[in-house]
């Protein structure tokens, strides 16, 4: 199991468009891919709808937890998404 | 004859026939004869239909309108295929007894729920897009009757109790020439993609479906928000001067596009547009606008959780 924070570096937070980004890149991947707000609540990434849930806020904390057998390439591929494609 | 009111929210002036739509009810049986297994054969075929037509759809927006329409779409296809969504629809089939359709009705109706309960209008939209999906799954799995059974015929008026964005896909193939509802929301996706088409659209009509039959006569102004119903022959005259008139208006300003602004004594005016978003500068452009005259600042806090930054409104700005 992979697990890291990051900073959402933007300003509407985790919606539609982000949101979709990221379960595009998340349902690649074989591994199981969580994500849990900052009020310690977690949902499969590879759920729009669960992602929405969430609400995470732009300039807010919140930790990604990859388990399973390519956990390392979809770590890696999720962390560049967050770092590049979620940034406004 | 009678006159109804309405909320104009996509301008224009109409004549023509009605063309009434009223949803039927789907029957949904929540018990199940057959096994698990056949019921999941079901699902996932009434599933694989509803890809297939949403992704016509997403084609045929983004042909006819653009991208930021057609995404509509592409989000509806990553509902069907949330695993979450799919997850629950299988539990309650298993712990219900229930059927295909069913065990869909209820687990939609638990993430509509949901979204309706958050407060911001943002998330109320998300719910209204999760009903649509959730219509158009069950329609499938029934094999029922869709829209595209029976379509109305070029230049009727389209008049429902309310319209969603799928449904103005499928109609843009057919030439409808004005939307009538009796419900309906100023800011939902049916009432973008109507403006994006330039169908006149008036929402909000009290008594619309009790008033209209099928194949009535309308003159639908959309400028002025109001619709006559079967109008004698004088009124019907009257609208299509008044057709005419707003047609040679704007065919007389479209030619003075690219022409310089000055007045007889050779004096330079400069025209402005005013836009509410910075999206607007676009048609300002197109029609021949100089500059901007006015920009509804306030705008850039709407439709949005948290307040812009200095940088994201000194970029709107600019």
């Amino acid at each position: 199991m992979i697990k890291s924070t990051f900073l959402l570096d933007n300003h509407s937070g985790f919606h539609a468009r982000p949101a979709a980004i990221f379960v595009t890149e998340a349902s690649k991947h074989v591994a199981e891919v969580m994500l849990i707000n900052n009020k310690n609540k977690e949902a499969n990434a590879k759920s729009i709808l669960g992602i929405i849930g969430l609400g995470i806020e732009g300039q807010t904390e919140f930790t990604l937890q990859v388990t399973g057998a390519d956990e390392e390439a979809a770590f890696t591929a999720l962390k560049s998404v967050i770092e590049l494609k979620l940034v406004e | 004859m009678a006159i109804l009111k309405g909320q104009g929210v996509s301008p224009g002036k109409m004549i023509g026939q009605v063309y009434k739509v009223e949803k039927q009810k789907q029957e949904v049986r929540v018990k199940s004869q057959l096994t698990f297994n056949q019921e999941l054969v079901r699902l996932e075929q009434g599933i694989e239909k509803t890809r297939g037509q949403l992704d016509a759809l997403y084609s045929s927006t983004l042909e006819r309108l653009g991208e930021e329409e057609a995404s509509i779409f592409s989000a509806h296809v990553m509902m069907l295929d949330d695993p979450e969504l799919l997850k629950r629809i299988k539990e309650i089939m298993v712990s219900e007894n229930n059927t295909a359709e069913g065990a869909t009705e209820a687990a939609y109706s638990e993430a509509i729920v949901i979204f309706e309960a958050l407060e911001s209008e943002y998330m109320q939209a998300r719910a209204a897009d999760l009903r649509d999906v959730s219509v158009r799954v069950i329609r499938n799995i029934l094999n029922s009757e869709s829209a595209d059974a029976e379509k109305p015929v070029s230049g009727m008026i389209y008049c429902a109790e309310d319209i969603t964005p799928s449904e103005v896909a499928e109609l843009m193939q057919c030439g409808i020439k004005a939307f009538l509802t009796e419900k309906g929301g100023a800011t939902s996706h049916f009432v973008i993609m109507a403006n994006a088409l330039e169908i006149p659209t008036l929402i909000q009509c009290k008594g619309l479906l009790s008033t209209l039959e099928m194949g009535d006569m309308v003159l639908v102004d959309a400028d002025e928000g109001t619709l006559v119903t079967c109008p004698d022959h004088d009124a019907q005259r009257n609208f299509q001067d008044k057709m005419q008139k707003a047609m040679d208006f704007k065919r007389g300003l479209a030619a003075l596009v690219g022409l310089e602004s000055v007045s007889l004594d050779g004096c330079h005016i400069e025209i402005a547009g005013n836009i509410g978003t910075p999206a607007d500068c676009e048609s300002v452009v197109k029609q021949d606008g100089e500059a901007i005259g006015l920009f509804r600042t306030e705008f850039l806090f709407f439709d949005r959780l948290q307040m812009p930054s200095e940088a994201e409104q000194f970029d709107a700005y600019r």
